[in-house]
């Protein structure tokens, strides 16, 4: 089947105000984040899809979809086109991206219920604007909440910024409406919790659009104190000292909304001003008034716990003020395309992975070490090292960041530079039994893993995908190991 | 056509922090890069190789053994030869020094040009090139913005220069020193694919004073004829800025400060 | 008595006037003889200022023949023996001294802002590692102690003097080797990053670039801008500073209302001097200024040009 053939097809189910073929958009449109700096020097190799498509309703969504199954059509789900994996990266040359850009309707906010209704294509920060107004919040802060919406949110099993306190996305759905390659419509209602057979939300919260589109997203909400705000900071000796203060505060029941501890070099991007050379562990302890008190004085304790281990404590301005600006807009993004095109160089990679308590340290250690030996190019690195940011009571995340001169054609950076990286930091995160992908999502260029990631129990996720999409239609290469795909990834 | 170019191997100075305590800078953990300007001095060889494919090209650098990467690197690039010339007893050479291990390096080579770069990111100085031009006894000229004319057989070079006042052409005669201005627009080409991992060991060569045989006495901080006694900040990172409202007062103290500085002159 | 020889280069003549100030520095007002060498054949008022006044027949030696003038200053030490040689910092200072250090053996301090004594001993002070600290040197073995100065660092007032005139041969110490071909001189800088000085306004000065052009031309410099006024139509993006627009080194760089994220930051590294204006003290840039003056663009750069504006009146003789 050629392009045009796919295209009067859609043609004949949308109309034309809805479909673009636009050759820029179409460009941008063959990959994600992933690979920000072959797109920005315009030497990607991924194949451009045929259009980009606007379904305005699950019924339009549902005839794309079966559409597309009945004609082998690849298809990319995408809304806000944050990802950061390759999930959205197109490896056919017969794909549809279809963009949640008009289901944007916030349908209802329910305050007695504290439940938000959404279509997919709202941007988070949409929605979070409108609760605030009311003192509310959804609780989810990824950097990306200025752009991201609640599809991709919900399809890459997100994780915000407070997410010690409110859980990560998995946490915070009620329930959801998808449409199936088949074009089947499914509604999981609304109920605070029920034992109904297994939880299938879990089929659709985290698929990565390999097994179908999510339409609408119904959240929880909260009751939102910022005024209540209370910000800590320290200077550590190093990572280990502080994933233990971090350990202490969550195992004695506390859930400050940020717990976060930062290598040197990853502090030094951030809190240049303050960090001495030092790593920086910080909180902060939100909610009601009496819950934040409970929650200072349980982090006072563990830090004074293990107060040999701290070297300073930081003026809490300064966290705040660094805090209020941490989130991505659409600018920070454009401005880091420009500066690819001028400069040889882009903001960095990261690879986060997540294990408990005690593997962490040594992980981390680990990690550093193997690049900073086996990486050919490991003179050309200017930044390497990470932080933790999620943390629960049986363990925690490592968010691995790094950068380099890029010293290489734009087009081979990727296999000179970034896959080695992430290869030895996912090995050594599967040696020691911990996961390789904490909260991006495995995309594409992690699939080579994903069967020993899963182990014995990978059988579940393939049987899943011959379930709900025998004919291989959705986002090709995703999660699932492709041979036909290897040549993107090498 | 035979060209040499002396490179300079400085730490990331954006990756060094001042130690408050100890009163030092820190060196672990600082990358070495390519001086900026010595890189364009080589993207400007490597862009005379590529035009007239029979030149011959070299690259030479006084550097700790961790440069060896970098040296490669150039190597791999298209520079025909690779000569690293580090002993531990050049540890510590000011420019003086360096300048005279340098020289006795390049007394037995024969080129038609150096190439170099002006100022250095560590020591910023500008003295290498023309100390070496002089122990050789060679013309200098250095902050050079545009190559216009390299021409052996007619015995001169001609190069553009952005001097403070004024855009100058000269003419120098050849064999000379040549000290290049950073240029943004001209690269060291990446490293073709292909290239990453080519086995270059055969075309690099590493000096010692064992080799090169200058008189003990003479190397190193012993050598210097100049020392650095101390080494503080500006200001800038050691102690709290000046904290001033936008009121008269505020004003008023800035307003002298700039006078001061000098920057209200006409 | 110690004698000090300084250079005179022609296209900067009352810089390099002014360091005879190095020499008072060290040895005192009466302590040392002066010699200003105008190879150049441009002295201006030296023949007021110094004990001695060398020119050149058969001259002029250029500044941009640093061999040629390396010789004279070697033969010149040759018989009068300096204790100091100090040579102007400018782009042929720093030619002709390293040349000059070689032919003598003498230790050379580049692009000196201090000095100072130590006993006997002469101490000079240097920026190093792009500015980000400054060095104390000293120079060791027989001597001369000679340093390149930066131009606009010292001035010297001293009693008037009328210099006794000494003449060199140039025939003795030209040598073949550069030769000038063309000068044109150089049109007003269009780019920031050849500014010396820069005035930058942020989200915090959106409104007020006006007033920014005007502080910026009262203080010889350009005005810049961060990514957030460029993004918001505020400026064109060439005059963009940070990671994504340019990177700049401006010896003075006035922050007004930008914040210092870390891209931002990264363009402005090696400013020498920094003031941060901004209504929080706690902006991330104020931890790099020099000067902070915590409070509202407008009214800064509003006092400011009361104030320089001021003063020019007044130096032109109460015009206006």
């Amino acid at each position: 089947m050629d392009r045009n053939s796919v295209l009067e097809l859609v043609a004949g189910i949308l109309p034309a105000s809805q479909i673009n073929t636009d050759a820029d958009e179409l460009y941008d449109a063959a990959a994600d984040r992933y690979k920000k700096y072959a797109k920005a020097r315009k030497v990607l190799d991924a194949p451009t899809p045929v259009a980009i498509v606007y379904p305005r309703t699950t019924e339009e969504t549902a005839r794309v979809l079966s559409m597309c199954n009945e004609h082998g059509i690849n298809v990319i789900p995408r809304s806000g086109k944050t990802a950061t994996e390759g999930g959205l990266e197109n490896w056919k040359e017969n794909t549809l991206v279809v963009d949640a850009r008009d289901l944007n309707r916030i349908i209802k906010i329910d305050e007695t219920n504290m439940q938000a209704t959404v279509e997919a294509g709202v941007v988070l920060q949409t929605l979070e604007d409108e609760l605030n107004k009311r003192g509310l919040t959804t609780g989810h802060s990824p950097q990306s909440k200025p752009v991201a919406k609640l599809g991709g949110l919900v399809a890459t099993r997100s994780i915000g910024q407070f997410s010690t306190l409110y859980g990560g996305i998995e946490d915070m759905v009620v329930g959801l409406e998808c449409v199936f390659p088949d074009g089947h419509v499914a509604r999981i209602k609304n109920v605070p919790r029920r034992a109904g057979g297994p939880d299938i939300r879990h089929i659709v919260i985290g698929n990565e659009g390999t097994l179908c589109y999510i339409t609408e997203v119904t959240v929880k909400i909260y009751r939102h104190f910022p005024e209540n705000h209370v910000f800590f900071g320290y200077l550590i000796p190093d990572v280990a000292s502080g994933i233990k203060v971090l350990r202490e505060v969550m195992v004695n029941g506390y859930r400050p909304s940020v717990a976060r501890v930062y290598s040197e070099e990853d502090a030094r991007q951030h809190f240049y001003h303050f960090y001495k050379g030092k790593c920086v562990l910080l909180f902060l302890a939100e909610g009601n008034k009496g819950i934040v008190e409970a929650t200072c004085a349980g982090i006072e304790e563990a830090v004074a716990k293990f107060e040999d281990r701290i070297i300073e404590q930081v003026d809490s301005s300064l966290i705040e003020s660094w805090f209020t600006h941490l989130n991505w807009s659409q600018q920070d993004i454009d401005d880091e395309f420009q500066g690819m095109i001028d400069n040889d160089s882009h903001a960095g990679f990261t690879t986060e992975v997540s294990a408990d308590w005690e593997t962490i340290p040594t992980l981390y250690d680990n990690v550093i070490k193997r690049i900073r030996e086996e990486f050919p190019r490991a003179h050309d690195l200017t930044m390497l090292g990470g932080h933790s940011s999620h943390s629960y009571i049986n363990g925690t995340n490592m968010y691995f960041v790094y950068n380099y001169a890029i010293h290489c054609a734009p087009e081979d950076e990727m296999r000179v530079y970034h896959h080695p990286i992430q290869r030895i930091i996912v090995e050594e995160t599967l040696k020691l039994g911990g996961s390789m992908c904490h909260h991006h999502g495995i995309g594409k260029y992690r699939n080579e893993w994903t069967q020993e990631e899963h182990g014995s129990a990978y059988i579940m996720l393939e049987k899943l995908k011959e379930a709900f999409d025998p004919n291989g239609i959705m986002n090709f290469g995703t999660l699932f190991y492709q041979e036909e795909g290897a040549r993107f990834q090498k | 056509m035979r060209i040499l170019c002396l490179l300079k191997l400085v730490p990331d100075v954006d990756q060094l922090e001042y130690d408050r305590e100890r009163n030092v800078l820190i060196r672990e953990n600082v990358r070495l890069v390519l001086n900026p300007e010595d890189a364009t001095a080589a993207a400007t060889a490597l862009g005379i190789k590529r035009d007239a494919p029979d030149s011959t090209i070299e690259a030479v650098s006084m550097a700790p053994r961790g440069a060896m990467p970098h040296l490669e690197d150039l190597v791999r690039r298209g520079f025909d030869h690779a000569t690293l010339i580090s002993d531990p007893r050049y540890a510590g050479s000011d420019t003086w020094a360096t300048s005279r291990v340098l020289a006795r390096t390049l007394e037995t080579r024969d080129f038609d040009c150096v190439f170099c770069g002006t100022h250095t990111l560590d020591g910023g100085t500008g003295q290498v090139p023309a100390q070496v031009a002089e122990a050789l006894g060679l013309p200098v000229m250095v902050g050079i913005s545009t190559l216009v004319e390299l021409d052996p057989r007619a015995g001169q070079a001609v190069v553009d220069v952005d001097g403070e006042t004024a855009l100058m052409r000269f003419s120098v005669a050849l064999p000379a020193v040549l000290g290049f201005q950073y240029d943004p627009a001209r690269k060291l080409p990446p490293i073709r694919y292909e290239d990453l991992n080519r086995e270059v060991s055969g075309q690099i060569t590493v000096l010692g004073n064992n080799e090169l045989g200058m008189d003990e006495s003479e190397l190193g901080l012993k050598g210097s004829l100049t020392q650095v006694r101390r080494v503080g900040v500006d200001g800038r990172e050691a102690k709290e800025p000046v904290l001033l409202r936008d009121d008269q007062e505020g004003l008023d103290k800035v307003y002298r400060w700039l006078d001061q500085k000098g920057f209200l002159e006409r | 008595m110690k004698r000090v020889l300084v250079t005179i280069d022609e296209e900067a003549v009352e810089d390099s006037i002014e360091l005879l100030e190095v020499g008072r520095l060290i040895y005192g007002e009466q302590g040392f003889l002066s010699y200003a060498l105008a190879a150049g054949g441009r002295y201006g008022e030296a023949g007021k200022l110094y004990d001695y006044l060398i020119r050149v027949k058969n001259g002029p030696l250029p500044n941009y023949d640093a061999a040629t003038i390396a010789r004279c200053i070697e033969s010149l030490h040759r018989i009068y023996c300096f204790d100091a040689i100090v040579v102007p910092a400018t782009h042929w200072g720093r030619m002709i001294a390293p040349r000059a250090a070689m032919r003598l053996r003498a230790g050379l301090v580049a692009d000196v802002t201090g000095v100072g004594t130590d006993g006997d001993q002469v101490w000079m002070v240097r920026p190093a590692f792009s500015g980000r600290v400054l060095a104390t040197i000293v120079c060791r073995g027989v001597g001369p102690v000679m340093m390149s100065v930066r131009p606009g660092v010292f001035s010297y007032s001293g009693p008037v003097k009328s210099a006794e005139l000494i003449e060199v041969d140039g025939q003795d110490f030209k040598t073949p080797g550069v030769r000038l071909i063309e000068r044109r001189e150089k049109p007003v800088a269009r780019d920031i990053r050849e500014s010396q000085v820069l005035i930058s306004g942020g989200g915090g000065a959106m409104r007020d670039f006006d007033l920014l052009e005007r502080l910026a031309e009262a203080l010889n410099g350009m005005v810049a801008a961060s990514r957030k006024v460029v993004d918001m139509g505020g400026a064109p993006r060439a005059i963009q500073v940070g990671q994504s627009g340019k990177i700049v080194s401006p010896r003075l760089y006035i922050a007004i209302g930008i914040s210092g994220s870390s891209p931002h930051v990264a363009g402005i590294r090696n400013a020498e001097y920094l003031i941060a204006v901004n209504s929080n003290r706690h902006a991330p840039i104020c931890s790099l200024a020099d000067i902070v003056v915590e409070g509202d663009g407008r009214t800064f750069v509003e006092g400011l040009l009361e104030r320089i504006e001021a003063a020019n009146t007044a130096t032109r003789g109460g015009e206006g």
